[in-house]
């Protein structure tokens, strides 16, 4: 008797894994169905008892018709039965997996062909949150939704070896410098020192949306992890508990005029021969010499210029070239005198705060560029000069590495790390050799492709949120240790306050949400306060 | 360019210049008394329940003195354009040849039926053969419908309301029939057409260039007066009226349907533009589309039968040699080169 067999109606050519290498997955889902670039899934291996996970990096519209050009051939609408025959196809990265006893890898094997894709839970990512740092920005994104269980914590220890933080202005930065202050102060893990020309980090301010902002004073949970100096009045110190900044001559040394100033090369003779010049005596020469004597040749002049004195150490230059000089000195003084002066340093407190472990804020408001780089080029002189006497103090047998970390956050880096900058020695000494006497660099930059690649290849730490610029995009991907060359497309379609963190602590590139500062710190601000006796001994 | 070859390919044009001359439309409107009045117009209508029917046929092998064909038919309904139910019918074999009378026919249509077929099949045109044997078991399933289906839903066979072999033809009789009784619409849908008038111009372009030349806009339909068409063999087999449809303003071209006697023309009409929308085949009934692609013998499956097939021949003790030297084609070994 002939027969009628109803058809199978079940569709079990979606979620199924169809990709081919090790490196390139790729699965099938329906056409009507919400998927995003940087969605996480798992792709559940029930044969070999692994769960690998895997990022989608791109999505395309696919169809069985045998007719590659149906859809530009279509004559009008609408299309019945669509969902059966066409499909997005979705190529995903793989990020490694979880074998039968719960151990991650790296990606070195390939699921079982057709095993199933799914959507990952938070305890999926169990393994990673054993693998997470400390310092706490965000919650782990999957396309536009967060998993909220897995914090993104950035792992302390691999700080100091340099941290980058890239994005186009409004994408969200300024928010996560603070959130990242902020898990800073609670965690004191390592010194974080700021220079702050716009006052924004104290009390907050406006965004460049217009938002009203907090300021680090507002995590009062997390004071006992900020020290500020600042330059504002004594009410306001007082009432932030906030240090008076002072900087002292001494502290200065003429090569500092050669990252505030473009110096021609006949000046730039005089910064040499005065380089071992402590700063006092440099800026009361200035103040007193006149540099019409230049070149010292009539022997009338000579006679009375004493040898190993600084006209002696200068005498062959040109009378322009100090009369510059001497005008860049005064400039410097007068103008950073709310902070700078002739005696009396906060120097050693600033360096006790961050070898404190503490977020040190150097605040100094409408004090402007120069004002920023000249503090900045003299706390980072100083903190390499105090972590090479360290090292230089180990005997032989001794472990070879400073106790004391310390990360010197610089904003607008191109400034000053460009290729080929001699003038900027002090911050390329920094990058290069900073990570071996435990002080890193956290350059914050807009313009990646502007700072040195040298540079960039020793940031180990890769914070990266919205990059418009393709050049810009290319140097982060170039640059980043882990391989974030399929990620393009989420990079370029990276929101406001999202961020895909790349860092030899975390095993892959991890889309995050940053926190949003005011929200993270209301919730550290009804934690229970750390007791004072926490770690103590109790009783005699 | 060869003299001789121009003319071959220059009088081929001609004689089909000949049945479609330039004034085909004039000569049309002259001969059918056929005016724009005569087209009514399509309003697209919600379409209820429709089911689709559908049969393939392919030849597996095929040697001199027999072939082997694989038949199956197949069924799917829509409810509002929402595939409800789909449905196939195993594939069948069938052998045709050597005798001169098909073997396998009397047993699928007793399969199918419950007795044997009234007439036997003539083996001697393998794909008219094959054509019978795959209506057979497409009858089936249109006649399983006819009674299966909700009062009120409509009935859509792919080809027309006319039989090619006799013992089919009570068949649908009983399918035209139950389909009356049971307020179910029926219509044979043909992509092509042999109908012709005026001594062999074809209607379809007739029809549609005459609606072109008064600007009727899709869709339309027409009823189409046997009187002017040519002489149709076997007119006793024809169980439906002949309409021409074009049923959207984007279709490739007019379909010819056929609908029983009385039926309700212009509700079938506006319930087929419908369901004839969809953006790839505007102005075809999806329904149908969706049951010819649910029932087509595609070259995977040939492939995979074929394969089956070989493996069983040879545990039957045919070999490899044996089997090329009666199925083996030579024109597969020329495509090599």
């Amino acid at each position: 008797m002939m027969n009628l067999r109803d058809t199978d109606t079940t569709d079990s050519s979606k979620y199924r894994l169809i990709g081919r290498s090790v490196l390139s997955y790729r699965f099938i889902a329906p056409h009507s169905e919400t998927l995003y670039i940087g969605d996480i899934k798992k792709v559940v291996d029930r044969t070999k008892g692994s769960t690998f996970f895997a990022k989608i990096t791109d999505l395309s519209h696919d169809s069985n018709f045998a007719d590659p050009k149906w859809d530009t051939r279509a004559y009008a609408e609408p299309f019945y039965g669509l969902g059966e025959d066409v499909f997005i196809t979705v190529d995903a990265v793989p990020l490694g997996f979880v074998d039968a006893e719960g151990q991650f890898h790296k990606p070195r094997t390939i699921p079982s062909k057709f095993s199933t894709v799914e959507d990952p839970t938070a305890e999926d990512f169990a393994f990673l949150t054993a693998q997470m740092g400390e310092i706490e920005v965000g919650l782990m994104r999957s396309g536009q939704d967060v998993i909220k269980d897995v914090a993104v914590r950035i792992p302390a220890r691999v700080l100091p070896q340099h941290m980058g933080v890239f994005a186009t202005t409004g994408m969200g930065k300024s928010n996560f410098m603070k959130t990242f202050c902020a898990s800073c102060m609670k965690e004191q893990k390592f010194g974080l020192l700021i220079v702050d020309p716009h006052g924004e980090y104290v009390s907050g301010g406006k965004s460049s949306t217009g938002e009203h902002t907090s300021g680090l004073v507002h995590y009062t949970n997390g004071k006992s992890g900020l020290t500020i100096f600042t330059i504002r009045n004594e009410a306001d110190r007082k009432k932030y508990a906030m240090n008076r900044l002072w900087l002292e001559y001494d502290d200065f040394r003429i090569s500092d005029l050669a990252i505030l100033y473009d110096l021609s090369a006949p000046q730039f003779d005089i910064v040499e021969a005065f380089s071992r010049v402590r700063g006092r005596e440099i800026i009361e020469f200035f103040a007193k010499v006149d540099p019409e004597i230049f070149p010292i040749k009539d022997s009338g002049t000579a006679s009375i210029v004493r040898e190993n004195s600084l006209s002696y150490l200068i005498r062959n230059s040109m009378a322009g070239p100090v009369r510059v000089i001497k005008r860049h000195i005064e400039i410097l003084v007068a103008g950073n005198a709310a902070f700078f002066r002739e005696q009396g340093s906060a120097v050693p407190e600033i360096l006790q705060g961050l070898y404190a472990n503490r977020v040190v804020l150097i605040d100094i408001p409408d004090m402007g560029e120069r004002s920023e780089l000249f503090v900045l080029s003299v706390l980072t002189r100083r903190i390499m000069e105090e972590h090479r006497k360290e090292a230089r103090g180990y005997g032989i047998d001794d472990k070879q590495g400073s106790s004391r970390q310390v990360l010197i956050a610089i904003e607008e880096a191109q400034r000053v790390l460009a290729a080929g900058g001699s003038s900027t020695q002090i911050f390329r000494e920094c990058a290069m050799e900073g990570r071996k006497f435990g002080v890193g660099l956290c350059v914050i930059t807009q313009q990646p492709k502007n700072v040195d690649p040298k540079v960039l290849a020793q940031i180990n730490t890769f914070v990266v949120m919205g990059l418009g610029d393709r050049g810009d995009r290319e140097i982060i991907m170039g640059s980043a240790k882990q391989d974030l060359s399929k990620m393009e497309i989420e990079i370029q379609t990276l929101d406001r306050g999202e961020a895909i963190i790349s860092t030899i602590g975390i095993p892959f590139p991890v889309s995050t949400r940053i926190h949003r500062y005011e929200d993270y710190i209301a919730g550290l601000n009804k934690e229970k306060k750390r007791d004072i006796s926490d770690g103590l001994e109790s009783g005699f | 360019m060869d003299d001789d070859y121009t003319d071959a390919v220059k009088e081929a044009a001609g004689r089909i210049r000949s049945t479609i001359p330039a004034d085909l439309v004039e000569k049309f409107a002259k001969a059918g008394g056929i005016t724009a009045a005569d087209f009514h117009p399509c309003t697209p209508a919600p379409c209820g329940e429709v089911c689709a029917i559908d049969g393939s046929n392919v030849t597996l092998l095929e040697s001199g003195s027999l072939a082997l064909a694989v038949v199956r038919a197949a069924q799917t309904t829509f409810l509002n354009m929402e595939r409800a139910r789909r449905s196939v019918t195993p594939m069948s074999f069938a052998l045709i040849g050597p005798e001169a009378e098909n073997q396998d026919f009397p047993v699928l249509y007793a399969d199918c039926f419950g007795h044997p077929p009234g007439k036997p099949l003539d083996n001697e045109d393998i794909t008219r053969a094959a054509g019978v044997l795959r209506d057979t078991v497409e009858y089936w399933v249109t006649e399983r419908m006819a009674n299966e289906l909700a009062p009120g839903a409509l009935l859509l066979r792919d080809g027309p309301l006319r039989v090619s072999h006799e013992s089919h033809n009570p068949v649908l009789t009983r399918i035209a029939l139950a389909c009356k009784d049971r307020d179910i619409g029926l219509a044979g849908i043909s992509k092509r057409s042999t109908a012709t008038w005026g001594g062999g111009h074809p209607l379809l372009p007739s029809v549609f260039g005459y609606a072109k030349s008064r600007n009727i806009t899709a869709p339309w339909w027409i009823r189409v007066d046997p009187k002017i068409l040519d002489h149709t063999p076997h007119a006793q087999w024809q169980h439906g009226e002949m309409y021409v449809a074009c049923l959207h303003s984007r279709s490739r071209g007019p379909l010819k349907i056929e609908l029983v006697k009385d039926a309700d023309a212009a509700g079938i009409m506006n319930r087929l533009a419908g369901c004839s929308a969809d953006g790839r085949i505007p102005g075809y009934p999806y329904p149908l589309f969706d049951a010819h692609r649910t029932v087509a013998l595609t070259e995977e499956i040939v492939d995979q039968v074929k394969g089956e097939l070989l493996g069983r021949l040879a545990e039957a003790g045919i070999d490899r040699q044996t089997y090329e030297i009666l199925f083996g084609d030579y024109h597969d070994e020329f495509a090599r080169y």
